[in-house]
């Protein structure tokens, strides 16, 4: 999803605000930001809870936790660039308890507790290149951070990936894309009123068509892409029910970014979101992710 | 997943062609079937046979064998069936009768398991 580096009502993430709440009142609450790095949504207990929840719905929709032919034998170390509430590092770790699992975000506050033994979480920037030496992991995973990488960025951190990756592992990136499949109108003006806004901030959603192109300029091999159409509303059942509900609460979690940037009222806003969610239902719409793989050419 | 059955062998190209058609049906599932518990279900056996695939074909070994569950077997097997309604719909072509024998064949070489 596309973001904005509006900063001016946001406050920096108390200490206070990392023990988990409820989101009894999430469309008045002040959200909490991490300072200091361009991520545009918010970082705090209710967006933990939307991550997590997103987590469930994407493993529903995209049939497991990656998309890789991984087998148990071949993978041995895995890092996830970006893992936010380490849930997605957590549950790997239990589908390959041999494993050695390591993640890394720009905050580490969200984590949960008890750890596995075999998980390991370490804060770090993927903008300012990950600290590990070369050829480390046997998969290197990244998913959903149009929110914290400008356009201009993607290749640079695509090569850093692969360069954390040993040779003949695999490198899989998923994003949530610009484009809804059977949108109405209103869709297609909040589409374009995101993208328009992402773009002048540098976040530019293009990039997320070319993830396959970006592995392979990379060096990877065996690079396999995919546009999954990932249904929105109770008209594909439950599943689709889970992402449009994420969806919306995404949408929501960008509002303090967004409105001020381009001097919206949040009811104007709410409103144009509402009547997208109302034709998502009747034209039988889907939000199509952006999905890639490969694997590190051998030396 | 209990590997019950002797070892399945395949010639590189066979192995190959195989790799390509779970390829086929992997994207055709994720991009046109809605999800599912089965789907998922499905999806996570090939994906699973893919990785096996891939590294018997990493292996310089010619024919490759591959040791199948009676649960994998299946997974082949409905992948075969799905393939075969996919491409029995499109229109008559001398490369669209070429994958089906091939399919039937390889479905066919999976009797017995």
């Amino acid at each position: 999803m596309p973001f904005t580096i509006w900063r001016r009502h946001r406050k920096r993430m108390p200490e206070a605000t990392r023990e988990p709440r409820t989101p009894t009142s999430q469309f008045t609450e002040q959200r909490t930001y991490v300072p200091d790095v361009p991520y545009l949504l918010p970082k705090d207990a209710l967006e933990d809870q939307r991550l997590n929840y997103q987590h469930h719905a994407l493993y529903k929709t995209i049939s497991n936790h990656y998309l890789a032919p991984l087998t148990p034998a071949s993978t041995q170390t895995i890092l996830d660039v970006g893992c936010g509430t380490g849930i997605w590092a957590v549950e790997m770790s239990a589908l390959f308890p041999q494993a050695h699992v390591l993640g890394v975000d720009v905050a580490l506050s969200s984590l949960p507790r008890p750890l596995p033994s075999t998980c390991l979480f370490v804060q770090a920037n993927i903008l300012h290149g990950l600290p590990f030496p070369d050829s480390q992991f046997t998969y290197t995973h990244q998913r959903l951070l149009v929110a914290a990488i400008p356009g201009l960025r993607w290749p640079g951190v695509v090569h850093e990936l692969v360069r954390v990756t040993r040779p003949g592992g695999w490198i899989e990136l998923l994003e949530i894309g610009d484009t809804i499949q059977n949108a109405g109108p209103a869709t297609k003006r909040l589409l374009t009123w995101l993208t328009d806004i992402s773009r002048e901030l540098g976040f530019e959603m293009e990039v997320l068509r070319h993830l396959g192109n970006l592995l392979t300029q990379a060096g990877c091999q065996e690079v396999e892409t995919l546009d999954i159409p990932v249904p929105l509303g109770a008209w594909a059942g439950t599943i689709g029910q889970m992402m449009k509900t994420d969806v919306l609460y995404g949408y929501n979690a960008l509002k303090d970014s967004y409105c001020p940037r381009s001097h919206t009222p949040p009811d104007v806003f709410e409103a144009m979101v509402q009547a997208a969610a109302d034709e998502w239902e009747q034209n039988r719409c889907s939000y199509v992710f952006h999905a890639a793989f490969g694997r590190r050419a051998a030396p | 997943m209990m590997s019950t059955a002797p070892p399945f062998l395949l010639t590189r190209e066979q192995a190959t062609r195989l790799h390509g058609y779970i390829q086929t049906y992997r994207q055709y599932a994720l991009t046109r079937l809605l999800p599912s518990t089965e789907r998922n279900v499905l999806l996570r056996g090939l994906q699973a046979l893919q990785g096996k695939l891939i590294e018997a074909l990493d292996r310089p070994a010619n024919p490759l064998r591959l040791v199948l569950s009676r649960d994998e077997v299946g997974v082949l097997n409905t992948m075969f069936n799905g393939l075969l309604t996919l491409y029995g719909g499109q229109a008559e072509s001398a490369e669209r009768t070429a994958t089906i024998n091939d399919l039937a064949a390889l479905k066919l070489s999976l009797k017995g398991f």
